[in-house]
């Protein structure tokens, strides 16, 4: 019988995110009435994909930090422009794909993702640093619909219902533009091969 | 050659969603065919890819960073929060910039050190890209930068830093004009290029004293202010003692009591801390309730009496009121070092008086 490696997955896993919904409706009641210690709650419960998400997306621990840190920080400040029939994740997320699309701009286009490490180190070391770099550049090419479902799934490790929700679209949606999201970021890597 | 089924099979295989049935479907098309085991090892490479951008989980910290950040950023306040932070770039943007820097230098280290807890290690290696991308934006250089030690300007490069700079607790600390003229002052800058003293500022032990929120609650009084701010600690900071002693934890920790913040910034005391051998006996509680004291610091001056601090009996002694008064008699704090006189203060007859003479003042109050 034919064994293939064992595909990391979260979906089998128990998911921490959406389990407390309700609480972050009462969290941001709580905010806006003045609580701010009520904001810790939710920064507790969505540093963890938000962060994860950014430092994919960026490349860089310390770019990463500032943008999740700025989207938490922005999502405070505008905290009343929060429409409380989305999910509340959906909102944080949205924020921080813009906090990240803003420091991939400010970048120069010639500079690499991440800060490369000082110290030196063999060949494959390098490789592997271009191929992260190839990487976050083809899935940054992609349509933003198929980008979505791919961070959503593969950083913030959501499941397809919890990614319908994040983004408003019905889960067969999001299978189908996950597996067409796969396609189009398999041929856009073809030739790179994880070593 | 593959076809749609068995693309949703295999796509399914890699988000964990295959039933029974269609794993054991998947199962038998991996085994008969070539093309479809082909596409399972394409898939299996690419989510392979994705996973080689781990990076592992947030900072430690990150929590407390947003929440530090909001406080000021209430939303009620935002506006009045932002006018006041332009402002103050108006206003620092009125200095040259290496003025700017060299302020900003120096305080970072010396406020940034001392008032902040849970300092976290400078990370050498995001140097200069970060710094230069963070401050591109001010069209700072690293020229500007003039204090010249290699550690503190890999210290200016660090996001600890940046970090410090967003700080409103640092903004406010440098907005006080008395500080910043100290601040700016040749002494200060000298002692800050000294390597031994930012290593033992950025020390694991002095971090761990400063995460004690009495502690920081103290080093942001006046009091720790007008100590930094003191011509006499700016003269002193060219003895290496002194820079030592600014970074130990004891004297950190010593600095939670009031009235010794008060008195820190007398000549006297600020000579004696100099002396390692002092420092290392502020863990007595009762010593540093005597050095509250204008006669005992003035005592400090002499040898006898610093040697004689290293018996407990007399460290009780002095916190005797009489007893300290007596000591402004330079000829008793000589006498101190005396062998004999030490013995007869470690005698129970002495304890005994001294015990008999503090009731009696607490009997006369």
């Amino acid at each position: 019988m034919l064994k293939f490696r064992r595909v990391p997955t979260n979906f089998s896993g128990a998911r921490v995110y959406f389990t407390e919904e309700q609480d972050d409706s009462g969290a941001v009641n709580r905010c806006l009435a003045g609580d701010t210690a009520a904001f810790e709650l939710l920064v507790a419960r969505y540093q963890r994909p938000l962060y994860s998400v950014a430092s994919r997306m960026l490349g860089c621990r310390e770019d990463a930090r500032d943008a999740t840190q700025n989207a938490f920080l922005k999502a405070y400040e505008r905290l009343d422009s929060y429409d409380p029939s989305f999910r509340f994740f959906s909102w944080l997320y949205r924020i921080l794909m813009n906090e990240c699309l803003n420091v991939i701009r400010a970048r120069r286009p010639e500079e690499p993702a991440a800060a490369p490490r000082a110290e030196p180190g063999p060949l494959d070391l390098l490789e592997a640093e271009e191929r992260r770099r190839r990487v976050r550049s083809a899935l940054r090419a992609l349509p933003a619909d198929y980008q979505d479902v791919l961070v959503l799934r593969h950083f913030a490790e959501l499941s397809y219902d919890d990614i319908a929700a994040t983004l408003g679209i019905p889960a067969r949606t999001v299978k189908s533009r996950l597996f067409t999201a796969r396609q189009k970021l398999g041929l856009a890597l073809q030739g790179w091969q994880a070593t | 050659m593959t076809t749609a089924r068995d693309e949703q099979l295999l796509q399914l295989r890699l988000d964990g969603q295959l039933g029974p049935d269609e794993a054991a479907e998947l199962q038998q098309r991996l085994e008969d065919s070539g093309d479809v085991r082909q596409r399972a090892s394409e898939l299996d490479a690419l989510v392979t890819l994705l996973d080689e951008l781990e990076v592992g989980g947030p900072p430690p910290d990150l929590t407390r960073e947003v929440m530090a950040g909001i406080g000021p950023r209430r939303r009620t306040g935002i506006r009045k929060h932002r006018k006041r932070t332009q402002a103050e770039g108006a206003l620092s943007m009125k200095m040259s910039k290496s003025v700017m820097w060299g302020l900003a230098a120096a305080a970072t280290v010396v406020l940034g050190v001392l008032v902040f807890q849970d300092f976290p290690p400078v990370d050498n290696t995001q140097g200069a890209i970060g710094a230069a991308k963070r401050y591109d934006g001010q069209q700072m250089t690293q020229d500007d930068v003039k204090l010249g030690d290699t550690s503190v300007q890999a210290f200016l490069q660090s996001d600890v830093f940046a970090r410090i700079m967003k700080d409103p607790a640092a903004v406010k600390l440098l907005s006080d004009a008395s500080l910043r003229a100290a601040l700016a002052s040749p002494e200060l800058s000298k002692a800050l290029a000294d390597p031994g003293l930012i290593a033992a500022l950025t020390a694991p032990e002095l971090r761990m004293k400063l995460a004690d929120p009495a502690l920081v609650a103290a080093l942001t009084s006046p009091e720790l202010r007008a100590m930094i701010s003191h011509p006499d600690l700016m003269a002193a900071l060219s003895s290496s003692e002194l820079r030592a002693a600014i970074a130990d934890p004891s004297l950190a920790a010593a600095l939670t009591n009031p009235e010794l913040r008060k008195a820190i910034a007398d000549p006297n005391l600020v000579a004696a801390l100099a002396k390692p051998e002092l420092r290392a006996m502020l863990t007595d509680p009762g010593l540093v309730a005597a050095l509250a004291s204008p006669q005992i610091r003035m005592a400090l001056a002499h040898p006898g009496l610093m040697a004689a601090l290293a018996q407990p009996e007399l460290r009780m002694a002095i916190t005797s009121a009489e007893f300290a008064k007596a000591l402004a008699n330079p000829d008793l704090a000589k006498a101190l070092s005396d062998a004999s006189l030490s013995a007869a203060l470690k005698s129970p007859a002495f304890s005994q008086a001294l015990s008999q003479a503090q009731e009696l003042r607490g009997s006369v109050k």
